[in-house]
């Protein structure tokens, strides 16, 4: 079964959010972004890695998140991603609106989220 | 496996050279898969499937795989490219905004259609009156020289001068580049119908090209069709061309019959040259020696040289007038000054204070209209306080929102422009038809054109940013959390509007008050006007111009004879009550002369007017005798030298005394040309009537003296007609009976008195009163909607407020009282504020009022009255719905 538009703007819009949830705690790079991604949600958000990459540089372009270069002892030169301030603040909004996104979803259709 | 350059081929292959910095992030991820992979017990080609899947994913995706901004150097700067972006996303984003709010978009765009679309249409007035009123080359050169006499307090002077005079200007002045010289005079030419009287002008042939318009068709008038062996021809006007003859080409060569002289038609001029208001040209060379050309007057105009000032100018006319005043004497007064005066100067004069005070006077309607949609956006921003204060969590920072805002006032500005310019388009013909005649040069062109739309996008930009800027700010400055929280309202510790909406509306009824106390002050001066003792009784009467052939009406006697026939068979004719001769026509200034009352010398000039009538002049436009008698038929017919004068001059020359008996010389009657002049004018007074306006309705009435008609054989003649009942019925009856006599007379300038004053007296107060009433009355409609709309909105958003009060015990009457007052003390701001801006401001009008002060008490009053009750009525509406709430209702609403 084909996407909908609907489906297609939720997805964009809660990858977004997870990228920024994920990264809130720590910085992380691109690989561990999808990673995590995909155990967290059981695989039931199938964000297709290649997606990622895209995703992450719009966000960076918008000022959400920004990367940096670090390079460890013993590991390759890897790209790291922090949450900025106008990333913190996405992130709220987005969660109180997901928040009154189910709080009315549960209202009228009594769906509960997890 | 060297992962980054298998990524650089496979981008590639999709066209796509991604930075060294992408390249590096994309190996790294894939180097990871692969590990991983192989870490779960892949083999390698397993492992490097998987990856390659990966890479192939990427290679669909590569136009996405770059980090923006842009790094290569084709890219616009990202400030500016970001802005860009945003403000397409504004737009539309405005768009969207202004359609899903009909209503108030709606009333928006009516509100700054009606203000702008009025400035647009008074400023295409005043550029196409005082900007561009002609299309006479070198128009800013082009000069009057008046001659003014220097006790008068009237503005304006002689611009006419005889043939020797304006053939010494010509001969002495540096500073002129060119002077033409034009006299008007009636032609009449015989039709199918009978014979018409068009209004011709000779003209010295340079007058075509000190104008440099070129013709519709045919050629223009040269020096060589002035030389004494040259064909008579003529040029036609463009007005004359369409309306008679119907734009038919074949005029030009054909020959016509002017004052019955076969005159060939040479061309027809362009459509906006209009010089002497003339409907056809015929050349003619001054200075010939010419008895018939030297006896009459011109009126010149000069072209200055490049660089000559009007200073200049005035100097070397002063040192020439008081030369050319030694020479002849008659023609000047004894004191005078000299004054070049701009061509377009002396046309505006008195109507260029008029359009400015309208101009003035639609700014303040159109900052009421601005005031108005402030006042709708403030109320719409505090409906969206919710959504930008999402924006603002988003990371919208002010700057970014009161810009989302002003493209919003922006789009309204602009579409308000758009609406406006159709309204002022539709509205330039209704102002055209109601601008006074003769007020503005007959060349002018009222239309909209390039600098008129500029004007009016100016205007819509202007007015979007003073709308539209302040409540973007204000509405902008909330903080985020508050507009989030449950409810969104804010629960205000009682009832009342926010300071700037009280501002707006304080302001919007003081200017408001402005135009009210203008409009009401102009009104009272019209009632004035029309309620001014004229002197005579100007109901049921008729005048009528009479064009006498000049070849067969030469002399005093042959005018006599028509003149006999035609008033004896007209007072026979049904509906008529009484019909005379008469020179001019009250109020209009008539003829004039210097005077001298025998045995009461003076040393300084009298003058005094005159009129040439006939014996039931009196009676015909009701004037009052006072002493002594009126003309008798027997006086007429003998031209004796008798004279009745007003009350007027029996004050100013008699001292008072009476004057029957007295004898009074008129000199200029000594100073015609030809048979007209007579050996001596000196005349004896019998009789004095009342004082009647002579010179228009505001200015006392000067001395006048009314000689009979048959004394000289001169001037324009004239019928006037006092009918039972409407005397236009009587105009073909009268025309016929004319012909009758003599069908080579054509009848012109016919018209009810009542008609010309409304054309000529009243016209132009009208013309002030009806746009500035109709500005008056927009503002004040716009003040009650504003004043309605604030109060209604501020009773919605405070509904509960209100719910409470009536729970704990508060009664319709006290809630009524509390919503209505709270918009009456607004309007009573307003109205103090105005009423002292008024008073300040009044003086401006001064000019335009008649026997009216600009402090009228009695305007100012009612125009409180006026603002309350509407203010009265605009709060009671609100206030009544905010009194029927019911309580357990509006604790209820979140």
């Amino acid at each position: 079964m084909g996407s909908t538009p609907l489906d297609r703007e939720l997805k964009r819009g809660s990858a977004e959010l997870l990228i920024l949830a994920l990264v809130e705690q720590r910085p992380r790079h691109g690989y561990e972004i999808s990673q995590l991604i995909e155990q967290r949600s059981d695989g039931t958000i199938s964000f297709h890695v290649a997606s990622l990459y895209p995703t992450l540089y719009r966000m960076e372009g918008r000022g959400l998140i920004e990367g940096r270069w670090v390079e460890k002892a013993g590991q390759r030169r890897r790209r790291y991603y922090r949450l900025t301030q106008a990333g913190r603040r996405m992130l709220a909004s987005q969660r109180n609106i997901w928040q009154t996104f189910f709080a009315a979803l549960d209202r009228i259709a009594g769906i509960n989220h997890a | 496996m060297n992962w980054k350059a298998r990524l650089r081929i496979a981008l590639a292959d999709a066209g796509q050279s991604p930075d060294e910095d992408v390249l590096e992030e994309l190996s790294e991820h894939a180097a990871a898969a692969y590990e991983a992979a192989r870490a779960e017990g892949q083999t390698h080609d397993v492992a490097v499937t998987r990856v390659e899947l990966i890479i192939t994913e990427w290679r669909l995706r590569a136009p996405l795989l770059h980090r923006r901004p842009l790094t290569h150097s084709s890219a616009p700067p990202a400030g500016s490219a970001r802005w860009l972006t945003g403000t397409v996303q504004d737009i539309r984003y405005g768009c969207r905004a202004l359609v899903t709010q009909p209503g108030l978009t709606g009333a928006a765009l009516l509100t700054l259609a009606l203000g702008i679309g009025a400035a647009t249409a008074i400023f295409s007035v005043i550029h196409s009156v005082l900007l561009d009123p002609a299309p006479y080359a070198d128009l800013d050169r082009v000069v009057y020289v008046q001659i003014r006499e220097a006790d008068s307090p009237a503005l304006g002077g002689r611009t006419w001068y005889t043939v020797p005079e304006f053939l010494e200007y010509e001969h002495q002045s540096q500073v002129f580049e060119d002077i033409i010289a034009g006299h008007v005079e009636d032609v009449l030419v015989r039709t199918t119908d009978g014979v018409e009287q068009f209004r011709g002008a000779l003209v010295t042939p340079n007058t075509f090209p000190f104008t440099g318009l070129p013709p519709t068709l045919g050629r223009l008038l040269t020096p060589g069709d002035a030389e004494p062996t040259a064909p008579p021809v003529f040029v036609m006007s463009y007005q004359m061309w369409v309306l008679h003859y119907g734009s038919d080409p074949s005029v030009v060569g054909r020959t016509f019959v002017l004052n019955g002289a076969p005159t060939t038609c040479v061309g027809v001029v362009s459509p906006r040259f209009t010089k002497q208001a003339a409907d056809l040209w015929k050349p003619v060379a001054l200075g010939r020696g010419d008895p018939d050309i030297d006896g009459r007057i011109f009126r010149f105009q000069a072209k200055l040289k490049p660089g000559v000032t009007l200073a200049q100018a005035n100097a070397e006319m002063n040192v020439i007038a008081r030369r050319v005043a030694t020479m002849y004497p008659d023609q000047y007064p004894e004191r005078f000054t000299v004054h070049v005066v701009l061509w377009v100067d002396n046309l505006v004069r008195q109507f260029r204070t008029t359009l400015y005070t309208l101009f003035a006077a639609v700014i303040v309607l159109l900052l009421v209209a601005c005031s108005n949609v402030a006042n709708m956006l403030m109320a719409r921003g505090m409906a969206r306080s919710k959504e930008l204060a999402i924006r603002t969590a988003m990371g919208a920072s002010r700057l970014l929102l009161v810009r989302q805002l002003l493209v919003e006032s922006l789009l309204l500005g602009s579409l308000g422009a758009m609406l406006g310019a159709a309204l002022a388009f539709a509205s330039i013909k209704g102002l055209a038809a109601i601008i006074p005649l003769g007020s503005i040069p007959n060349e002018v062109v009222l239309r909209m054109n390039m600098s008129v739309l500029g004007f009016n996008l100016a205007v819509g930009v202007l007015t979007a940013v003073i709308f539209g800027l302040v409540p973007a700010l204000y509405t902008t400055r909330s903080s985020v959390a508050n507009p989030l929280s449950e409810g969104g309202r804010a629960i205000v510790g009682g009832f009342r509007h926010t300071r700037f909406n009280g501002a707006l509306i304080v302001t919007q009824v003081a200017l408001s008050v402005l135009l009210l106390a203008g409009a009401g002050l102009l009104m009272r001066s019209f009632i004035t006007l029309q309620t001014i003792d004229l002197g005579f009784d100007p109901n049921n009467v008729l005048f009528a111009r009479l064009a006498l052939p000049p070849d067969t009406y030469k002399s005093a006697d042959t005018k006599r004879r028509f003149f006999d026939t035609a008033l004896q068979e007209i007072r026979a004719l049904p509906g008529v009550a009484v019909a005379a001769h008469a020179s001019s026509l009250h109020p209009f200034v008539g003829l004039s002369s210097e005077i001298d009352v025998a045995g009461r010398p003076h040393t300084d000039r009298w003058d005094t007017q005159y009129q040439l009538c006939s014996d039931g002049y009196f009676s015909t436009m009701g004037l009052r005798l006072l002493q002594g008698r009126t003309f008798s038929a027997a006086e007429i017919t003998d031209a004796r030298k008798v004279a009745v004068v007003n009350q007027a001059l029996v004050n100013r020359y008699f001292g008072g005394d009476s004057p029957i008996g007295g004898r009074i010389r008129l000199k200029t009657l000594e100073a015609l040309p030809g048979d007209d002049r007579m050996d001596d004018a000196m005349f004896e007074v019998i009789g004095v009537v009342a004082d009647a306006r002579n010179r228009g309705l505001v200015e006392p009435a000067r001395p006048e003296a009314f000689i009979p008609y048959t004394i000289t054989g001169g001037f324009p003649r004239a019928l006037v007609v006092r009918a039972h009942a409407n005397p236009e019925t009587l105009i073909t009856s009268i025309r016929r009976q004319v012909w009758a006599i003599d069908p080579g007379v054509a009848m012109t300038d016919v018209g009810t008195l009542r008609w010309y004053l409304g054309q000529f007296s009243y016209a132009e107060p009208r013309f002030s009163l009806v746009l500035l009433g109709t500005f008056a009355l927009v503002g004040l409609v716009l003040v009650a909607g504003g004043v309605y709309g604030v109060i209604a909105y501020t009773v919605s958003r405070q509904t509960r407020d209100i719910g409470i009060r009536m729970a704990l015990g508060a009664k319709p009457g006290e809630v009524l009282w509390m919503v209505s007052s709270m918009g009456l003390r607004l309007i009573t701001a307003g109205l103090i504020a105005g009423a002292v801006a008024s008073l300040a401001v009044a003086q401006v009008l001064a000019g335009q009022l008649t026997h009216v002060s600009p402090h009228d008490p009695m305007t100012f009053i009612v125009v409180a009255a006026v603002m309350l009750l509407v203010g009265i009525v605009a709060c009671y509406i609100p206030a009544r719905r905010a009194a029927s709430i019911d309580p357990l209702v509006a604790l209820r609403m979140d």
